[in-house]
Order: structure tokens, then sequence, then C-alpha cells
């Protein structure tokens, strides 16, 4: 980011999570199909 | 969805209704935008619509379901000029269909030392560099001493279009 991207690309929901949570980029692509309206838990 | 809430862009790509229809759901059920892009296959084989056609005819029905935004069009362009036509009907099948492409997006650690051949990307997206794979040394990308790890193990049946590297 501090040389220069507009944003990140992540391939999972749980990347996302993880670099939001760090608060790397506030600009994200997710490249891949996601379906399913809830990750099971645990 | 509650990601999209704590981002200022949240961005989602698909090639099929099915998954347009969870996602426009999702986005009603939680009362945000989504915004997607239209997964293509250029010549990879992996996801994406299949022809410039079916990106156009998916990215239309899509932008009747509630809540989502088309943003533009995706893809790993490693096939030259296979991935290039792709794009380029594609944008002028959107241009003439009146519908604007903000982001044209390009990705894979292989094709980025070839961004010259497809000036439409607006973007591109590169991340095996990190660690390196068998696909990087096929592609000629990386030398296998690069490899961050390196672990066999293809268990697919080999086809004439689908080969063990």
């Amino acid at each position: 980011m501090q040389a220069g991207a507009v944003g990140i690309t992540c391939q999972k929901l749980g990347e996302v999570e993880v670099f939001t949570d760090a608060g790397v980029a506030d600009d994200v692509l997710l490249t891949f199909n996601i379906i399913g309206g809830r990750r099971p838990s645990g | 969805m509650a990601l999209t809430k704590r981002l200022k862009r949240l961005a989602v790509v698909l090639d099929n209704d099915a998954v347009a229809k969870g996602l426009s759901d999702a986005g009603v059920r939680h009362g945000v935008d989504v915004r997607f892009l239209i997964e293509c296959d250029t010549g990879m084989g992996r996801n994406g619509v299949q022809s410039p056609e079916a990106a156009l005819d998916l990215a239309r029905s899509v932008m009747k379901m509630p809540r989502m935004q088309f943003e533009g069009i995706m893809t790993f362009p490693i096939r030259y000029p296979g991935s290039r036509q792709f794009f380029e009907q594609a944008l002028g099948l959107f241009k003439r269909a009146g519908i604007p492409v903000p982001v044209v997006s390009g990705g894979g650690t292989p094709a980025i030392f070839k961004v010259q051949d497809f000036p439409m990307l607006t973007e591109h997206r590169a991340g095996t560099y990190l660690y390196n794979d068998v696909m990087t040394v096929a592609t000629g990308t990386a030398a296998w001493d690069k490899l961050r790890h390196a672990r066999a193990g293809y268990g697919g049946k080999p086809t004439d279009g689908r080969r063990a590297p």
C-alpha cells in the first residue's frame, strides 16, 4: 500500500476479515465466486 | 455484508446467476449495495463466463437484481491475443449497450510482465509472486529455487486439456 497500490485483492472472506481488522486497505476486491448465506461456525 | 460497511469499497466477482442471486439477497437483507465484476474466462480455463456476449448478458441480468451494482469485468489475461480480443469485444458490446465499464481488471503473476499487451486494463492483481508455485515455474515467471514451498501431490486424472505440469 505504501508503494502506491489502490487496494488489495482477496480470494476468501476470511482474508478480507483479517485485512480489514488490520486496517491495511479500505478498497478490496474479492476475486472468487462466493455462495452460501452463512459460513459454518467453529 | 458486515465487512462492506467497514470499507470504502468491497467489490466481488461472479460468473453465474446463482451466485448473483445469493449476493443480491444478502445485500437486501443487510441493506447494502453489492459492487460486482463479471469474471471472464479468457483462456485460463478456471472460472468465468465463456464469451464476451455471455459477459454482457450476465451483467444485464444481474443489474436488474436488487442492490447489485455493475462495476466492470475481470480476468486472468494469460492468453495473447485471446484474452485481449475477448476484452476488446466485450468492451465493444458494453459500449454499444450504453453500459459504462469503469473497472477492467487483469491479474496473475505471470501476466504482470505482459500488461503492455492489454492496454484496456485499469488495474492488475498479482499475488502468487509472494511464494511462487508450479504455475509460475511452468510459465517461466519463476525458477524452482524461488519457490517458498514445493509440494507434490497432483491427484487429478490428466486429460488432453488438463495435465500435471
